[in-house]
């Protein structure tokens, strides 16, 4: 892989790397060094014990059924994974995921690149708006959480006080199916979208000046500047969006188990809740990992996706 | 009205717009904030009271009455301290070795590296769980503090930070004598301290925030952490809103503070794209 070294500059310094790529680097010219690896221990010893060991052993597990409090497994080959087939709560949670990521995700894209376009403009807005924006995003899922069930409560949250103020009939937001899945993804959005904003705002600031001068003498709309100069300028940025916005979605659990406990009845269960509750709420490992071994693929693929990008980006 | 104290008057409305926008956006926080200063008769009141003078410190008062929180808050300060602690001294060793050593494997290392930021966290939780059980760090602020620590984030963004000190600098250190270490020491670290910052404060906030992992590890009371016991009691429905809402604002405070004076670092994390802890 060649790129290697010749990385972009991520950290926001300006600077240029100027370790090129045949670079003198600090060796002993003879024998075999040791100090490279021995800095690596530490990285790469925790990384292979709590993400790479476990991953392996998921495989493993998803195959076995296995008795916790005795601590005995057995192999039983593919029956986790044919009881998946005919688990309809585990359908109804893949089909809210889906569901919810497909809802999550464009109007992250959407409202991050409106908030940036409207705040760049100005820099006390735009310094405002990298605070508050992000604020959101530095909280705690409980925090959060706890946030929004207030907001939203029935009858002694401000909403409802608001409606009932003005005469109108109340929602019942987490506690009716369509309302709680609603109020689900927009406290998810809220949470995240300052984030994504950020990135937003980079990627505007990268686009020349001289564009939007040029098409304002052609006379050209605001509209037609935003359809034609920013968004095919901004593209790149939004891929990565999307991809790093699907990943959040497909992992979003915390917060939605405090908000909604995946109710009322499943209607805001996600797969992860799912599987978190076979594995330790029903004490069954194996079939629990089956489930996310089954959305492996899906997430390999936006993973492989992402790695394309970054490196056409030339970050990696 | 001339031309220009029109353009003036009109900036200055957009700015005080995008305040607003700000401010609205900010509700569902703002909103839990003012309640938990409410005395229980008006909490429930529309429209609300925003007057200080109705305000009272009744609810963070009965938040101490819920449990040992000062012993919650040191659990969670003694994991959010030296998880981060780890991370940044284990990341920079290794953005080290990465970034100016050539030695076989270093490719692939990396792409193992940075492939573990694309493993998701529902295949790991059980056989991270079992493992921890095996280790005996079930139940112990360790079993917290270590799984979390090597992040391929932090590793990333050290590395691509350090690509950037020169190399003469290490070669000077070399001819002078200095071993691997003391160059790691003495001139990586001071060198790449922006990035070392901008690594602690994002797993500081990480690891304060964190709820799934004390979740899954922790179930005796004594070794709770402040956001394991706030979700515990919103779990319940016996301890009142007031309560609750002023419980989350203590557990807002030092991530706040620590978004609010380091700021920039936050804004660097994103651009590399830091997303997972």
């Amino acid at each position: 892989m060649a790129s290697l070294d010749n990385t972009a500059d991520v950290s926001g310094t300006g600077k240029v790397s100027l370790s090129g790529r045949n670079s003198a680097t600090p060796k002993r010219r003879s024998g075999i060094q040791l100090a490279p690896y021995l800095f690596l221990f530490p990285t790469v010893g925790l990384l292979f014990l709590f993400s790479i060991l476990p991953m392996l052993s998921g495989f493993w597990m998803s195959l076995h059924s296995i008795d916790v409090i005795r601590g005995t497994s057995t192999f039983t080959g593919l029956a986790n994974y044919s009881q998946l087939l005919r688990d309809r709560q585990f359908g109804l949670s893949v089909f809210n995921t889906a569901w919810y990521t497909l809802t999550v995700v464009p109007l992250i894209v959407i409202c991050s690149i409106g908030i940036a376009v409207f705040v760049r403009k100005s820099r006390p807005a735009r310094v405002l708006a990298r605070v508050g924006f992000y604020i959101p995003f530095v909280l705690s899922p409980v925090v959060v959480a706890t946030s929004w069930r207030w907001l939203l409560n029935e009858d002694l949250g401000v909403i409802d006080g608001f409606m009932k103020w003005a005469g109108l009939s109340t929602i019942p937001w987490l506690s009716a199916d369509f309302p709680a899945r609603l109020s689900v993804v927009l406290a998810s959005v809220w949470n995240l979208v300052g984030f994504y904003m950020l990135m937003v705002l980079a990627g505007l600031s990268q686009i020349s000046q001289e564009l939007y001068e040029s098409a304002r003498i052609e006379g050209a709309a605001k509209w037609q500047q935003f359809w034609h100069i920013t968004l095919p300028l901004l593209k790149p940025t939004i891929l990565l969006v999307v991809i790093l916005a699907t990943v959040h979605a497909t992992q979003a659990f915390e917060t939605i188990l405090l908000l909604t406990a995946g109710g009322p009845g499943s209607a805001t269960r996600l797969v992860v809740q799912n599987m978190y509750e076979s594995a330790f709420g029903r004490l069954q490992p194996g079939y629990g990992v089956a489930q996310a071994v089954v959305l492996f693929p899906v997430i390999l693929f936006v993973a492989w996706l992402q790695m394309r990008v970054l490196k056409q980006e030339g970050v990696i | 009205m001339s031309a220009e104290a029109r353009r003036k008057i009109g900036s200055v409305a957009y700015d005080f717009c995008a305040l607003a926008v700000c401010l609205v956006f900010l509700i569902p926080v703002l909103w839990a904030v003012l309640s938990a200063f409410q005395p229980s008769r008006s909490l429930f009141v529309f429209p609300p009271n925003f007057d200080p003078r109705g305000f009272s410190l009744d609810n963070f008062r009965a938040v101490f009455a819920t449990g040992d929180v000062p012993r919650y808050a040191m659990n969670s300060l003694i994991v959010a301290t030296t998880s981060s602690l780890i991370t940044v001294i284990a990341s920079s060793m290794a953005g080290f070795a990465l970034a100016k050593y050539h030695f076989l494997g270093r490719q692939l290392i990396f792409l193992v590296i940075i492939s573990v930021l694309l493993i998701p966290l529902q295949v790991l939780m059980v056989p991270v769980f079992l493992i921890l059980k095996t280790l005996g760090w079930i139940n112990t602020l360790i079993g917290i503090i270590i799984p979390p620590a090597a992040t391929a984030t932090g590793t990333f963004m050290m590395r691509q930070y350090i690509l950037g000190i020169p190399d003469e600098l290490l070669e000077a250190a070399r001819i002078d004598g200095a071993s691997d270490w003391r160059i790691y020491w003495r001139v990586i670290l001071p060198l790449s301290a922006p990035a070392l910052g901008a690594v602690g404060i994002l797993s500081f906030t990480w690891r304060w925030n964190d709820y799934l992992w004390p979740l899954i590890v922790i179930n005796n009371q004594q070794n709770y952490t402040l956001q394991l016991s706030l979700a515990n009691l919103v779990g319940t429905n016996t301890v009142e809103w007031g309560t609750l809402l002023a419980y989350a604002t203590l557990a807002m405070i030092p991530v706040l503070i620590v978004f609010v004076s380091f700021q920039r670092y936050f804004l660097k994390g994103s651009l590399s794209g830091a997303v997972k802890g």
